[in-house]
């Protein structure tokens, strides 16, 4: 009876729509939503496949130290299972090769001990399940109601003519026709006992409580419209050398989080899109998301273009100006001082006033990379600085400022968090500069 | 809607390649085809062949999985399941070729191997209604007790569906329980008995008190625990290895409870047969398409190169059941047919032996007829110099680049038999002969039925007409070949014969001396055990009536086997220079040894790669606490996987009394920092750092909590 199947896939899909819900917070910090462009398509969440745990065996940690008794041709003496270090083997493959030789680096999604190996020419690889999901679908609507709690727009000010409009509906009134699903049901029933009461005179058993037609009271909406503001937000990103990929993909994570939930939030929110390394260029979202350059790192390029935008196309009277630059912190030193200038002469005034709202934040990208870590073998940290000085001397400088912001992003797991930090209603400085 | 008839072409072509299997010696069940699109393919593919199986929501999950795993490009052609009658599917996307090789891969291969071989044939073939009936039952619970209690229990059953012993059908491990009037039979204190002539105090020598003592207080303590068991206080007397199974007798379960365990552990049992002899059935089911297909004949010229991608896309890259089972298949094949195996060909050391065993093979089979050093010794050798040198320049059966060093042996087994069975033939063909009358007068009866099609065209209707006079014969089991196949076979035999001729009448000069060394005369004289030639068909099916994956891979695979299809283990090394990647791990194979690759392959198929377990008290505290155990083979369990089972199991074990594990922890050594790895090279590796386990118990007392205590 084929066919069968369906339903088992409903219900596993039923099973699915609770558990995104309830597992948002993980999702979000492990990067696993995939954002649409503003104002199209749906969200599509990979969510882990269920497990009914079973005994199974644990991989060998990846850090053991198990030597190889057949390494230099020593395997006869050995005999091959002696001295137990056949327990390092992780796979059986086929192909050319002698024992010792390198097959291949160990990629992010090769399963460990997963058994099944595959060699050809001398060049293989474990195979094993990855950490793949299911995809779902779901609209940007029921994840914004979630999401709403999280977040806000800080400092929003009533600016401009065009653009931003805020309003807000509170069922405060009551009227006598309307949509069913806004029926007044306490107010209707009240109604009703009434009539009753009315016809028989006092309260007994024998009243039932009816509503008719004239019973009915629907809740009438009260809207109330605030102030139309104008906002934009400029993401500036360094696309230099020194991004590797997965500080680009936090990166994007972040703006794209960034992008998604302002977009859907604020009808009309203009987005403007830099990339620099040394020298900076206006994008598009698509280009922000896809391009890479790698050369050196200039800040202030970036800073000027952005300043140069917001002059021709964005007066500051008329727009509250908000800028999110993300970089690895590895700036030229002489140009740490230019950009400081920058924002601290040209940009700050713009944001500054009773009137004025705006923001500016950075947020360092310092994923765990090896040659960050003297442990494993890199350069000692005294020819890499654990992290670059862009982030210190903006947060030095700044310190009493309040509206400018750092952070520090160090794993996919952090982009919720600093995102909350930036757009918190009252954004505090967090100075995570201590070594 | 998928049309689901099996077509007639391919039923006729069934007809003719389940004739060749049954010709061949394979035997199967009646098998029934059915036409699958791709959903419906995944569908079976997760119900493991049933059509009907319990809903649940694995299933669902599975399925996508599939469906995914198709997206990404792999492919099911045929799925079939151990019943009787079997059913087949096949995928109605699939061309005529392709339909050809699953039919012989499936149907011949598998068929024959469900039927006969010993682990899946115990089981009831019955199994499409049991399945069903299981399903019934299950929907029937959920409306009766409420669908969230029968799938939570359901759930908590399937986490323990792989703590089943696997051999049970073969093996009763209970002792047989005693009667009641019976007499415990009284142990005695072992002594070892002093010959006559020694002196008296020499037996406190060989009998120390130390010893004695010592089995005193292992049989007290025997004979304590056999009290105890009689009592009832320890269950059970032995360890339990099907845990299911016991909790089935023992735990304080509802009705459905019981049945749903029943339902589990009926199905994993079933499931488990086909399962433990994966690597053996895709195997043999592989040796025996290639068989079927290319070596008889079915793929026609057009067709050769469809079967040879898909044949290679199996069986080609990588290693998987199908390649792995298909080489050992050929390899056990070959050596039997040239008795590669014992101490004549392990122990032997002497390299012109081992590099020209074929021959070494004849010399000694020679030895073994007519003596060493006799004349009719050197006459036969002189006639096998002649026969290798014809052979070789193709003046024999085969084409000169056809021809290759394996098939002297049987060939010329062959040879020495041909006048025999050239009679043994002619006779048959006759009674071909004779029964292909009665074939074509039934073929003109059915061309004139199936006018309609242009695709039935008579060659193919001759199957079916074959295939119905033969089974109108009684089916006997020489009219299974054709006359075209005996007249092929007469025309080798003949020019077998004629290649005698010409050797016995001299006409042939030996161009080349074949001599013997004198080593061989030497190792021949150590094995005085006469060789045997010519077993490989025998063997092959001895071995797929009798063993399973383990005893397979443990008993057929050799060295050289290893070497020829380049199997190696890989592992990690640490901190290796990769260009454009810089410094990282790296994979890295770490040996070729045999013995290591085998046990890899048997660590991954014991107990279908689960970790055993077993019951060891059920009367823990003398509370009625469960203990269970894990025989630990140097891998370590999955710690959050553990604990969610034992949460599970406290379900099972009805929710009142506390269930422990026991089992092993390994302190894995770490990783040494790279100047203390660098050796400078042609020195030994470094040393093994000590591997420490400790002995931890968990316990589930409450089914959230669980307590560890090392032991």
């Amino acid at each position: 009876m084929p066919g069968r199947i369906w339903e088992d896939v409903y219900e596993f899909m039923r099973i699915l729509r609770g558990k995104w819900r309830t597992d948002l917070k993980k999702l979000l910090e492990h990067g696993q939503l995939t954002f649409p462009r503003p104002g199209e398509g749906a969200v599509i969440v990979s969510i882990d496949r269920i497990h009914i745990p079973r005994l199974h065996f644990a991989p060998i940690p990846p850090d053991a130290d198990i030597p190889n008794p057949s390494e230099n041709g020593n395997e006869q003496e050995s005999g091959g299972l002696d001295g137990k270090g056949n327990l390092g083997d992780r796979g059986i493959g086929r192909g050319k090769g002698k024992p010792g030789d390198i097959l291949g680096p160990i990629k992010k999604g090769d399963g460990e001990g997963e058994g099944q190996g595959e060699g050809e020419e001398g060049k293989g690889a474990g195979r094993g399940r990855g950490g793949d999901g299911i995809n779902i679908e779901i609209s940007p609507e029921e994840l914004l109601e979630l999401l709403r709690e999280m977040l806000e727009l800080p400092w929003l000010q009533p600016k401009g003519s065009r653009k931003i409009k805020t309003e807000e509906r509170k069922y405060t009134d009551i009227r006598r026709q309307g949509p069913r699903s806004l029926l007044h049901k306490r107010r209707t029933m009240k109604n009703s006992l009434k009539r009753e009461l009315a016809g028989h005179g006092e309260l007994g058993p024998e009243i039932e409580m009816i509503p008719i037609r004239d019973d009915r009271r629907f809740r009438l909406p009260h809207v109330i419209i605030k102030p139309k503001t104008n906002a934009v937000v400029i993401y500036m990103m360094d696309v230099s050398g020194s991004m590797g990929i997965e500080e680009r993909k936090v990166v994007r994570y972040f703006c794209s989080l960034c992008s998604f939930w302002l977009s859907w939030n604020y009808d009309g929110l203009v987005e403007e899109w830099i990339i620099h390394d040394g020298e900076a260029d206006r994008v598009s979202r698509d280009e922000f998301f896809t391009t890479y350059r790698g050369g050196g790192t200039i800040a202030s390029s970036a800073h000027k273009l952005a300043l140069k935008i917001i002059e021709e196309e964005y007066p500051s009277h008329d727009w509250n100006i908000y800028l999110v630059y993300l970089s690895d912190g590895f700036n030229y030193t002489e140009d740490d001082l230019v950009c400081k200038e920058l924002i601290r002469e040209q940009f700050l005034p713009m944001i500054i006033g009773a009137d004025q709202g705006g923001l500016y934040n950075y947020s360092e990208v310092d994923v765990e990379r090896w040659w960050r870590q003297p442990t494993t073998g890199g350069p000692p940290s005294s020819v890499f600085s654990p992290t670059g000085n862009f982030g210190k001397m903006i947060a030095e400088t700044f310190r009493d400022q309040e509206r400018v912001s750092t952070g520090m992003l160090k794993k996919m797991e952090q982009v919720p968090d600093a995102i909350k930090r930036v757009f918190q209603k009252k954004a505090k400085k967090e100075v995570t500069y201590n070594d | 809607m998928t049309e689901r008839k099996f077509p007639t072409i391919l039923k006729l072509w069934k007809y003719e390649i389940e004739r060749i299997g049954r010709k061949r010696g394979l035997s199967f069940p009646s098998i029934i085809y059915e036409m699958v699109n791709d959903d419906e393919m995944w569908e079976m593919v997760t119900y493991a062949g049933f059509p009907v199986r319990y809903h649940h929501w694995t299933w669902g999950q599975e399925f996508l999985d599939c469906k995914n795993s198709g997206r990404m490009g792999s492919t099911v052609y045929e799925l079939i399941a151990n019943t009787d009658p079997c059913y087949g599917f096949l995928l109605n996307l699939n061309s005529l070729d392709t339909q050809k090789l699953v039919i012989a891969h499936a149907g011949c291969g598998h068929g024959d191997f469900f039927k006969n071989n010993v682990h899946c044939r115990k089981i009831s073939k019955d199994m499409h209604n049991v399945f069903a009936d299981h399903a019934a039952i299950i929907e029937q619970f959920r409306t009766e007790f409420g669908k969230e209690r029968v799938d939570q229990f359901l759930e908590a059953c399937m986490s323990l569906d792989t703590m089943i012993d696997f051999l049970d059908s073969f093996i009763d491990r209970f002792p047989i329980p005693r009667q009641e009037n019976q007499e415990r039979a009284k142990k005695q204190l072992q002594k070892i008995q002093s010959s006559e002539d020694l002196p008296y105090y020499m037996d406190e020598i060989l009998n120390p008190i130390e010893f004695l003592e010592a089995q005193r207080k292992r049989i007290e303590e025997e004979e304590k625990k056999e009290i105890d068991v009689d009592r009832g206080v320890k269950i059970p007397a032995l360890p339990v290895r099907d845990i299911l199974g016991f909790i089935l007798l023992h735990a304080p379960l509802e009705k459905w409870q019981r049945a749903i365990v029943y339902i589990i552990r009926e199905e994993t049992l079933f499931l488990y047969g086909p399962a433990q002899t994966k690597i053996m059935n895709e195997g043999w089911a592989s040796f025996w398409h290639e068989e079927i297909l290319i070596k008889e004949g079915v793929v026609d010229d057009a067709e050769l190169f469809p079967f040879a991608q898909k044949h290679a896309g199996v069986l080609g890259a990588g290693i998987n059941p199908y390649q792995l089972g298909h080489a050992m298949w050929n390899d056990i094949y070959l050596r039997w047919n040239t008795n590669r195996y014992g101490s004549i060909y392990n122990d032997c050391v002497i390299t012109s032996i081992r590099n020209r065993w074929d021959e070494f093979a004849m010399c000694k089979y020679f030895i073994d007829r007519y003596g060493l050093n006799t004349i009719a010794f050197h006459n036969a050798w002189h006639e096998f110099s002649l026969f290798l040198q014809e052979m070789q320049a193709g003046r024999g059966t085969y084409l000169e680049e056809y021809f290759l060093s394996d098939y002297i042996v049987t060939e010329w087994l062959r040879y020495e038999r041909a006048c025999q069975t050239v009679d043994k033939l002619n006779v048959q063909l006759e009674h071909v002969q004779k029964f292909e009358c009665d074939v074509d007068a039934l073929l003109q009866d059915l061309v004139t039925k199936e006018t309609n099609s242009e695709m039935i065209t008579p060659h193919l209707l001759r199957f079916k007409a074959r295939h119905d006079c033969w089974q109108a014969n009684g089916s006997p089991h020489e009219l299974l070949w054709t006359s075209i196949e005996l007249k092929r076979e007469l025309s080798r035999m003949y020019t077998l014969i004629s290649l005698h001729d010409r050797i016995n009448k001299r006409e042939i000069n030996l161009e080349k001396e074949l001599k013997i060394p004198q080593e061989w005369f030497v190792w021949a004289k150590k094995n005085p055990d006469p060789i045997i030639l010519g077993q490989g068909p025998q063997k092959i099916f001895e071995v797929r009536r009798t063993h399973n994956d383990i005893s397979f891979i443990d008993e057929f695979f050799t060295q050289e086997l290893c070497d020829q299809k380049q199997y190696f283990v890989f592992g990690i090394k640490y901190d290796e220079y990769v260009p454009d990647y810089g410094m990282t791990d790296v994979w890295t194979i770490r040996s070729r040894n045999y013995q290591r690759v085998k046990s890899f392959i048997i660590g991954q198929y014991l107990n279908l790669g689960r970790p055993q377990v077993e019951i060891l008290d059920a009367n823990f505290n003398n509370n009625r606490e469960l203990y269970i155990k894990h025989l630990h083979d140097d891998r370590d369990l999955e710690r959050k996987d553990l604990l969610d089972v034992l949460r599970r199991l406290w379900i099972i074990w009805g929710k009142q009394k506390t269930v422990h594990l026991e089992t092993l922890e390994t302190e894995w050594p770490k990783k040494r920092p790279w100047w203390e790895q660098w050796r400078p090279p042609g020195s030994p590796p470094l040393p093994l750092q000590e591997i420490k386990r400790k002995k931890i118990r968990f316990s589930c007392t409450n089914g959230s909590e669980i307590s560890t205590l090392y032991i």
